[in-house]
């Protein structure tokens, strides 16, 4: 077990420096940079640009930039915004536990909604509460987000004005449309994984055995089948975490709610790469620190996975 | 249902997506009738907020919407099936490589990659295109590799193999076709996601020129007016809503043929 944590442990890392590297090499192809057309706006002369430049390194060459972004990021730097000045870590971790708050929320309600879809439609009593559940995580997986928050708001805010479109203020009143748009969204791929898992667990033999006990098929379903179909669904929960990040940008720019998401799209607009380099990297950490966490509760519930991975 | 017909019905679907530009009753360019109008019998879905018959410009969007998502196809996902399937087929440094490749591409999230490569090329829809496929690229190659992985262990290569065959010959005559449902089913699932990721892109101002009809576009200019002129936003989300579930109902009939 703890080989297979250390293991996984490094390939996390190797995969976080090969997603830095990525996004140095993608970023360092900009043709400009927000700091020199911002400089050469207000009128700076070009030797005052070039020595502002030398200043930041941002003259030296790729190799050397390359060797202190990895070295200011082993000492947790990431460097300084190109547009306010400000320290890329303040300006990404500030505005980091509102995300948070939003993606942590959307998470569990997707999830709630995506297995009670998903447990309707694979064993659901009628054929018409099967079929619908269906169609409704198709409907999810089908409406872009930005879709179904307009309708929310359109629905909830505008007509019968029950909840604020805007999504920030004290409290968890502006909250709820927010949760529910981007739980909405991720439920959709939740129920079709539950759907599948269940469909292909609902005859095997413990299944069958916990039935001929005489259990209720609720305990059935709750406990055995979906714990037997755990890991498979803890992979694809942490495999959506990704998933999540994109929602909430677009989450945050429709209800305009302070984040992540709208610092990222102002410094994608202002072409800031530190910034941009900043939240690659943080989410590239948030991916491999929940993929190891996934493979190591999934090798801690089943032993066969434990034993193939080693 | 008869799976046939369903498959038929996708199919002519996508097909009138493609020829409906023809059926616009307007240019979607030109200002023909009073701003923000509610639907009427002169222009069925009503108006946009500068004049603009909105059931043209949502017919144009969805021969548009259909082409960016073909051409990110084209772009990125066939590209990405092919590394992923030969990955898992061969096996060895190459495999590793592809997949230390791709965990770092998974690593950073769909809309962010997009978003960067979309910085770094400008908009427009062909960007839109590239950057859309991009994203979804390394999920499609990882399926891919996870299918090639599979075919090495099927009879019928083993047997090829007995008689002499060499790899790269059982991969192209025998293993391509086997796995061409599955191939298909993972192109058209990354259809959806294309549709839905360069719709996302274009709602956030990077499609290039605003007036050209896109449903997400049109959405996010709909958004202006929403309170005054809900008809607006309604006619792009369903309709994009209608396209995607086709897309998807259509995957679902090519990947599981025998729940249909």
């Amino acid at each position: 077990m703890l080989a297979l944590a250390t293991r996984r442990m490094l390939n996390a890392l190797i995969t976080i420096w090969l997603a830095v590297t990525l996004a140095f090499i993608l970023l360092r192809l900009l043709p400009g940079d927000a700091f020199t057309a911002r400089l050469s706006l207000s009128g700076a002369s070009q030797t005052q640009i070039e020595s502002r430049r030398a200043l930041l390194g941002l003259d030296a060459p790729l190799l050397n930039q390359y060797v202190s972004l990895i070295t200011n990021l082993l000492q947790g730097d990431l460097g300084y915004s190109l547009v306010s000045g400000r320290k890329v870590k303040e300006m990404i971790l500030e505005p980091f536990g509102s995300s948070l708050v939003l993606a942590g929320g959307a998470m569990v309600v997707g999830m709630v909604m995506g297995a009670s879809m998903g447990v309707t439609a694979a064993l659901g009593r009628s054929r018409l509460s099967r079929v619908s559940a269906w169609l409704i995580a198709f409907a999810s997986v089908s409406s872009p987000i930005y879709w179904t928050s307009t309708l929310a708001i359109l629905l909830f805010s505008v007509g019968l004005k029950w909840l604020p479109s805007i999504g920030a203020g004290a409290g968890i009143r502006p909250l709820i449309l927010p949760w529910l748009v981007l739980g909405f969204t991720v439920s959709g791929g939740m129920a079709r994984l539950v759907g599948t898992v269940l469909n292909e667990l609902k005859d095997s033999d413990f299944a069958r055995t916990a039935r001929a006990k005489g259990l209720s098929q609720k305990r059935i379903t709750y406990v055995h089948l979906l714990r037997a179909g755990a890991g498979t669904i803890i992979t694809f929960i942490m495999l959506q975490i990704g998933f999540l990040l994109s929602g909430t940008v677009v989450t945050e720019m429709i209800f305009v709610r302070p984040g992540i998401g709208t610092v990222l799209l102002s410094a994608i607009h202002d072409q800031d790469f530190p910034v941009v380099q900043g939240v690659v990297i943080l989410s590239a950490l948030i991916y491999c620190i929940s993929i190891t966490i996934a493979e190591v509760t999934a090798g801690l519930l089943d032993p066969r996975l434990r034993m193939s991975s080693l | 249902m008869n799976r046939r017909r369903v498959l038929i019905g996708c199919v002519a679907f996508l097909i009138l997506c493609l020829i409906a530009p023809w059926a616009a009753p307007y240019n979607p360019l030109q200002e023909v009738g009073e701003a923000l109008a509610p639907p009427s019998a002169d222009h069925l879905l009503g108006v946009d907020w500068i004049g603009r018959d909105i059931l043209s410009r949502v017919l144009h969007g969805g021969a548009r919407t259909l082409i960016i998502g073909v051409l990110a196809l084209f772009a990125a996902i066939l590209p990405g099936i092919l590394i992923g399937v030969s990955a898992g087929w061969y096996g060895g440094w190459w495999d590793w490589l592809v997949v230390k490749g791709l965990n770092a591409f998974l690593a950073v999230p769909g809309l962010l990659l997009a978003l960067v490569i979309l910085t770094l090329v400008g908009s427009g829809a062909g960007q839109v295109a590239f950057a859309a496929g991009i994203a979804q690229f390394p999920m499609a190659a990882q399926i891919s590799r996870a299918a090639g992985r599979s075919a090495r262990s099927f009879p019928f290569v083993e047997a090829a193999r007995g008689i002499g065959v060499t790899e790269r010959g059982i991969l192209i005559r025998h293993v391509l076709p086997n796995l061409a449902r599955t191939l298909i089913g993972i192109s058209v699932v990354s259809l959806s996601w294309t549709i839905l990721s360069a719709s996302v892109l274009h709602f956030l101002g990077f499609g290039g020129d605003p007036a050209i009809p896109e449903w997400g576009a049109m959405l996010a200019e709909a958004r202006q007016v929403y309170r005054i002129a809900p008809h607006v936003a309604l006619s792009p989300g369903i309709a994009i809503t209608i396209l995607l579930l086709v897309v998807n109902i259509l995957a679902e009939y090519i990947t599981h043929p025998s729940k249909a």
